[in-house]
């Protein structure tokens, strides 16, 4: 029996050790449980915020590109439109199923052959594009440039405009001589003992000089005017347009040749503007009295790559202390010249973003150079 | 009126035969030339009795032209035609000799009264020389005297 109670009295004690053990570690089971719950709560939280922040950074990223005042356009591998911003929508409209950016553009713009500088949209907006590479594909910036072109246009008009008021005291002279002439012819007819021939050469007389004020007044507006559209062509095409307007004034003796360098140089341009400018370099030439007269038209590309074209002749050429005035409006040596011819010329050619010189390495005759953007 | 002629000078080759034509119209002799320079080489080798001049004249204009006529041919008259009817031109060139101008456009009509006008004035002193011109005008007092019916 004591025995027996001993080793009762034994398990029992181990039993309790055991319960104190487990107790024990049950303790520390459940503290760390509510560590692990505490840290599971604060990363549950932490990863909450980090999704929110991300989300209103996109939405934040999203609305600005929505609100930039330029139009982006994100493009596949094969060109499509994959995101536009409203900008891009509201100048291009939406883009059609599958359909191509280069596609989506020609529906919109005003001239599918005007794709360089400010391209005329249909709407009436100029816009100007920039495009980059992207890995899988290209973003595309449309930037509206109408008012700095409506601008452009304005400030162009306006420096014309200002010329010509500048020209007024030179105009009243230029007006008032052909004028004076007519006037003086038609107030004879009243003279006493005019007969019949009399009267018809003073009509005849005062019609010329009123024709010539005609001419002149025509020139002028011209020159107010400046070029108006444009459109790519050959320059080949431009200068066999001149000689074929020059063949028939040619006196005998003279002799129109047309070289080409660049045969397949294209510029843009208004063509009768042009060829009027042109033909009026080479006539001017003409003029020269000169036996066994040489003009030359030359077609050939810049070493800047723009295109060029050489009106040289081998006459008298222009005498040293002129050459910085021929392209004065009014300035003329000939006494019938308006003086208006090259100042002209120049303003054509200014107005298609061109410039005329006169080549300075030319020891014999006259040459101009004009020179232009090449359509590429 | 006696038989010097006009010299027009004038750079607008269209001006210069309207004026030559409407002078000959009215049966006063006229040349014309189209430059100062011109006209300088023209007087020197004729008898002229006015100049008719331009103003705005490409290289020498006519301001410098009627400077060196009075210095030459003091007694030339030089009528100036200007299109710029400012008093101060005017001022500027009666100063400097001219003894008229003639604003353009003019018609046939006022051409041909201004010459034969300043013409008829030039007729005077061909009769009785007189450099001074107090005797200038006294001369010209006694010819219109003399022409006077008497009573």
């Amino acid at each position: 029996m004591n025995r027996s109670n001993h080793t009762t009295s034994a398990k029992h004690s181990q039993l309790k050790t055991a319960f104190a053990a487990f107790g024990s570690a049950s303790e520390k089971l459940s503290a760390r449980f509510e560590s692990l719950e505490a840290k599971v709560v604060w990363l549950t939280r932490e990863l909450l915020e980090a999704r929110a922040g991300r989300e209103s950074t996109e939405a934040r990223l999203a609305a600005i590109i929505d609100g930039l005042p330029a139009g982006v356009l994100l493009l596949d591998a094969g060109g499509c439109v994959v995101e536009m911003n409203s900008t891009a929508s509201d100048l291009l409209g939406q883009p059609r199923p599958q359909e191509r950016f280069e596609a989506m553009l020609g529906r919109n713009v005003a001239d599918p052959a005007r794709l360089i500088g400010a391209i005329e949209l249909k709407n009436g907006r100029f816009i100007t594009l920039s495009r980059r590479n992207l890995p899988g594909g290209e973003i595309v910036l449309l930037t509206d440039v109408s008012e700095a072109h409506l601008m452009q246009t304005y400030l162009e008009r306006q420096q014309r405009l200002s010329t010509l008021g500048e020209l007024a005291a030179g105009l009243a002279h230029q007006i008032r001589t052909p004028l004076a002439a007519a006037l003086l012819y038609a107030s004879q007819m009243t003279l006493p003992g005019r007969d019949e021939a009399d009267l018809k050469r003073c009509a005849g007389k005062t019609a010329d000089r009123l024709r010539e004020l005609d001419k002149l007044i025509t020139e002028m507006l011209a020159f107010a005017r400046g070029a108006a559209s444009v459109e790519p062509v050959s320059v080949n095409a431009l200068l066999e347009q001149v000689a074929q307007w020059l063949r028939p004034t040619l006196r005998a003796g003279t002799r129109l040749t047309i070289r080409t360098e660049a045969p397949d140089l294209r510029v843009s341009v208004n063509a009768p503007a042009f060829v009027s400018a042109v033909l009026n370099l080479a006539t001017n030439a003409m003029q020269a009295a000169h036996s066994n007269l040489e003009i030359e038209l030359l077609a050939r590309r810049s070493a800047g790559g723009r295109a060029e074209i050489v009106v040289s002749d081998n006459g008298p050429g222009i005498a040293e202390h002129l050459k910085a005035r021929v392209f004065e409006p009014f300035f003329t040596t000939r006494a019938r010249g308006t003086g208006l011819g090259l100042a002209i010329v120049k303003s054509i050619v200014e107005a298609h973003r061109g410039g005329i010189r006169l080549d300075p390495s030319r020891s014999q005759g006259a040459s101009f150079i004009i020179d232009l953007p090449a359509e590429t | 009126m006696n038989a010097m002629k006009v010299l027009v000078v004038e750079d607008d080759a269209g001006l210069r035969d309207a004026l030559l034509d409407t002078l000959l119209a009215a049966d006063v002799p006229a040349e014309a030339v189209g430059d100062a320079g011109a006209a300088l080489l023209r007087l020197e080798a004729g008898a002229f009795g006015l100049v008719v001049s331009d103003v705005h004249m490409p290289r020498i204009d006519g301001i410098e032209l009627l400077t060196a006529i009075k210095r030459r041919w003091p007694d030339l008259p030089v009528v100036l035609m200007t299109a710029f009817a400012t008093v101060s031109k005017a001022v500027a060139a009666i100063r400097e000799g001219a003894i008229d101008y003639i604003v353009k456009p003019f018609d046939a009509q006022a051409l041909i009264s201004m010459v034969r006008h300043q013409m008829s004035i030039r007729a005077i002193p061909d009769e009785l020389v007189a450099e001074d011109p107090e005797s200038r005008r006294l001369v010209a007092l006694a010819a219109r005297i003399a022409t006077r019916p008497s009573c």
